[in-house]
């Protein structure tokens, strides 16, 4: 049983974004604050399983992926709202999507990549900007919540920046691996 | 010296260091190594699709006169750098672990940003580009997990179902455009609908299949 919820739990938030995301579609401002609970409780089981380490080894990269799925499902809604820019949303997708790969790449040449601090650093910074984005559409009440407050728009592009600097952080890390494990042989 | 023939002496004189990437020799073996693995045509023609994602993005959200017809060239020229790079790969007999790599990167971003700007135009509903998108990520993330476990995650049959199902979609629904010039009549919009629908589904199932094929009480491949 206890083995079954260690497996279960990492997966939490992935399981979690579809709700979250039809919370978000809604007019409804209890809706809106149940979303962005729902955010908040995200970020913090992404807190307790990077620094106690709760998660098994195997499954940490599971609630890695999780969590990234639900700011990713996040960001296409407020994408589908009209509330964020194209093109920081299409830098977070990049980022999202090339990683897992460059780091599948550098772990065959046996060179794995560890948790970087960027990983961490931009679900961070993702978080924040989105309880921002959706604390300004419950509070404004507003269906356009990034064209008020400059604040939230800058920590969404601060979010963009974090991807940039995630991204940029994993295609050096991984080509130095593999050029290293090459060295090696 | 040139950086090659650097690598090459240093190597043959015997004062080549693993672990020196650092040094201005170490830089020169990596930039070598590198060089030689990511600048191949295979690797050229997929490359292709790296471009023609985001300008396929901006030509559908930022359109002018005839801009469609450029977006459905550039697309069809997509699908034929994705039939065409693993072709001339294995017959050119340049098939690399940076190729292998590149090949899904490129598909993922290109079909990507074409369905972002579907969504953006308002051609496609919401929910279709989150199942499509999750399942591209969440992919990526399963071939990460499936390696920590010792396993390697192939490619299936129902992501290539899944890509051929997607290219007719977007094809279908950036022609009908071109064709009827946003005027197009009724039974093409359900026709794009349908189609997109059918996408969505192939996606899902493909996701579903390929998490089984992890998770699953039967095991990916071992490598």
């Amino acid at each position: 049983m206890q083995q079954a919820l260690t497996r279960f739990y990492p997966t939490l938030p992935a399981l979690l974004a579809p709700a979250a995301g039809l919370l978000l579609i809604t007019d409804n401002r209890a809706a809106l604050a149940l979303a962005l609970a729902l955010t908040a409780g995200v970020a913090a089981m992404a807190l307790l399983g990077f620094q106690s380490g709760s998660w098994p080894r195997a499954f940490a990269a599971l609630g890695r992926a999780s969590i990234a799925i639900f700011c990713l499902t996040l960001f296409i809604v407020f994408l589908g709202n009209h509330w964020l820019p194209v093109w920081g949303f299409i830098v977070i997708y990049m980022a999202e999507f090339i990683p897992p790969y460059l780091r599948v790449f550098a772990q065959q040449a046996g060179q794995p990549i560890g948790v970087r601090f960027t990983a961490r650093l931009r679900i961070a910074v993702y978080l924040v900007a989105e309880a921002a984005i959706i604390i300004e559409a419950v509070v404004g009440g507003s269906r356009e919540p990034m064209r008020g407050l400059p604040v939230t728009m800058a920590l969404f592009w601060l979010a963009v920046a974090a991807a940039v600097l995630y991204l940029v952080d994993h295609v050096i890390v991984a080509f130095a691996h593999i050029a290293d494990s090459r060295k090696s042989s | 010296m040139e950086p090659s023939r650097l690598n090459a002496e240093s190597k043959g004189a015997g004062f080549y260091h693993p672990g020196t990437n650092s040094s201005k020799l170490g830089l020169t073996v990596q930039e070598t190594v590198m060089t030689r693995e990511l600048w191949t045509l295979p690797n050229a023609i997929t490359g292709y699709r790296f471009v023609a994602g985001p300008l396929c993005l901006l030509l559908l959200v930022y359109p002018f006169a005839g801009s469609i017809w450029l977006v459905l060239a550039a697309m069809i020229l997509a699908e034929i750098s994705d039939a065409l790079d693993g072709y001339v790969a294995r017959s050119a007999r340049q098939v690399t672990k940076v190729g292998k790599i590149l090949d899904p990167m490129a598909d993922g971003l290109y079909r990507g940003s074409v369905f972002i700007a579907f969504v953006v135009v308002g051609w496609m509903p919401m929910w279709m580009l989150a199942v499509i998108l999750i399942r591209d990520v969440a992919v990526s993330h399963l071939r990460e997990f499936a390696q920590e476990r010792q396993q390697t995650l192939a490619a299936r049959t129902s992501g290539k179902v899944k890509a051929v199902i997607q290219a007719v979609a977007q094809l279908s629904i950036v022609g009908f455009v071109a064709l009827f010039g946003g005027h197009y009549p009724a039974p093409f919009t359900l026709l794009c609908k349908t189609v997109l629908t059918i996408a969505t589904l192939a996606t899902a199932y493909s996701f579903v299949d390929y998490t089984l094929s992890v998770l699953g009480p039967r095991p990916a491949t071992a490598p």
